[in-house]
Formats: C-alpha cells, structure tokens, sequence
C-alpha cells in the first residue's frame, strides 16, 4: 500500500494524481471545418521530476511579478526553466486491466492478465517493468490501480494547473521516486535481439 | 450487492448510497451506471473515452 497526501501544494507536482485528463489525438482542419479528437483519462499520475516542476513554478510566477511590475526582471532573468510540458501516464482499475477490458471504450483489446498466476503476482509485485501497482489507503477512495508506463503522454504545464480542482491526492516521497524510477527504467530498457 | 446495476461492487471503494436513497437524490440507475456522481466518491472505476468535437470556422470578416 502507497502513501499519499491529501492536500498537495499551490503547483503542480511528482506524484500528483489528477482525474479526466485530455490527450488530444488530433486536430484537422478541412474546407472550413474542424475536427478534433481527444481521449479523456479518468486518473493520471504526473511523472516529471520534482525539482522540474519546482523550477517551472518559481520562473512562471517570477514572471508574473515581473508581468506586473511587482518586481524587476534582472540580469539574469530567462525563460530556461520553464517546462514545455509535463510527462504523466494512465492510472487504470486493476480489475480491468487484468481482464483486458481497461481501454475497451476505445475499442482496443487488450492483453488478459491472470492475476492468480505468475504473471499476475509478478505485476501486482512490481515486477513487470511495464506497469506499476497501487493500492490507496482506506481514505483515500481510489480502487486497486495500475500505471502503465508504455501509455505516458504529455500534457500543457498551464493546462494542469487549471486543473488543481482535480486533483484527488498526491503520492508521498519515496513512493512517488520509486514510481518515477521504475518509468525511468521502463523508457531506457534495451531489447536485444533473439539469438539464432 | 444489486444497488448498482452492472457495476460490480468490488470496484467501488466506498459505495455511498442504497438504491432508495439514489431516489430521494433524484440519481437514476442509468446515472450511476454512465458517471457516477463526485460525492459518491470512487474514483478509478469509469475507463477512458475519445471525444470527437467538430466545429465550423465561421468568417466574420464577410
């Protein structure tokens, strides 16, 4: 079982589980008319560093005060710190990925899971690279959820931090690195080849 | 537990509300089924939907 947090801070941060995100598909436009396609992800868990997310904050309201004229700019004042975007992946039902039926309102199929045998344990243990398992403590009212590192997408910082009204809680330290350590891992595997 | 038609208990995590107490709420089975309300407060049991919006640029310009 993770720990969490309920109250997270002003910013967005490591850890920080939001609901309905949007990732948007696509968007084309024809002969005057638009078309755009997004999928919206009941639960996503931000996956950026800390210390990113830290420093994007402090320059966007620094800029702010400058915008203002709150306060002056600087010398040193530049944009270096700011965050383009901000990486999270899905949190889906475990009972449904295990069945393979977690994305089926887009219609994919996905892979069954027994979750009584090897592969099952070995998921629920964190052993399978791809995924992540969590189980929320009693007050907090998320089921049994697992992380699929393959499905991370990014997402406007700004976009987030309109957000924060849903946000439902934030994974503690040690936890959340752990997470953010095994998307890490997940990202840089090497696959080599099958032998002949 | 029936209270909730198709939806199987275990994934709620607080199941909040019997049916009788759905009605005097005015929440309808059909509710509950397709988006369940925030009070309830279970997260993580819908899954993820693609939302096409289409919209005509208008040119205001004449």
């Amino acid at each position: 079982m993770i720990k969490v947090e309920n109250r997270g801070e002003a910013r967005v941060s490591q850890g920080d589980i939001y609901r309905d995100v949007a990732f948007i598909e696509y968007v084309a436009e024809k002969e005057g008319n638009i078309e755009l396609s997004k999928i919206i992800f009941p639960l996503v868990i931000v996956l950026t560093q800390d210390c990113d997310l830290q420093q994007d904050y402090t320059f966007r309201l620094r800029r702010e005060q400058v915008a203002k004229g709150e306060i002056e700019p600087g010398l040193n004042f530049t944009d270096d710190k700011l965050l383009i975007s901000v990486l999270v992946a899905p949190i889906y039902n475990a009972e449904f990925v295990f069945r393979g039926e977690h994305l089926d309102e887009l219609n994919l199929k996905m892979e069954t899971i027994n979750k009584n045998k090897t592969p099952g344990t070995a998921l629920m243990k964190n052993s399978n690279p791809r995924y992540h398992y969590l189980e929320f403590p009693e007050n907090i009212p998320v089921s049994p959820s697992i992380i699929d590192f393959k499905h991370y997408f990014s997402v406007n910082v700004s976009y987030l931090v309109r957000k924060q009204n849903d946000r439902i809680c934030k994974v503690s330290e040690l936890y959340r690195e752990d997470i953010s350590q095994r998307f890490a891992s997940f990202l840089s595997r090497i696959g080599l080849p099958n032998p002949e | 537990m029936a209270d909730y038609e198709g939806i199987n208990s275990d994934y709620i995590k607080e199941p909040a509300t019997s049916l009788s107490k759905i009605k005097n709420n005015k929440f309808s089975l059909t509710t509950i089924k397709e988006e369940l309300p925030i009070d309830t407060k279970a997260y993580g049991v819908s899954k993820p939907k693609r939302i096409v919006v289409r919209a005509r640029i208008v040119d205001d310009k004449g």
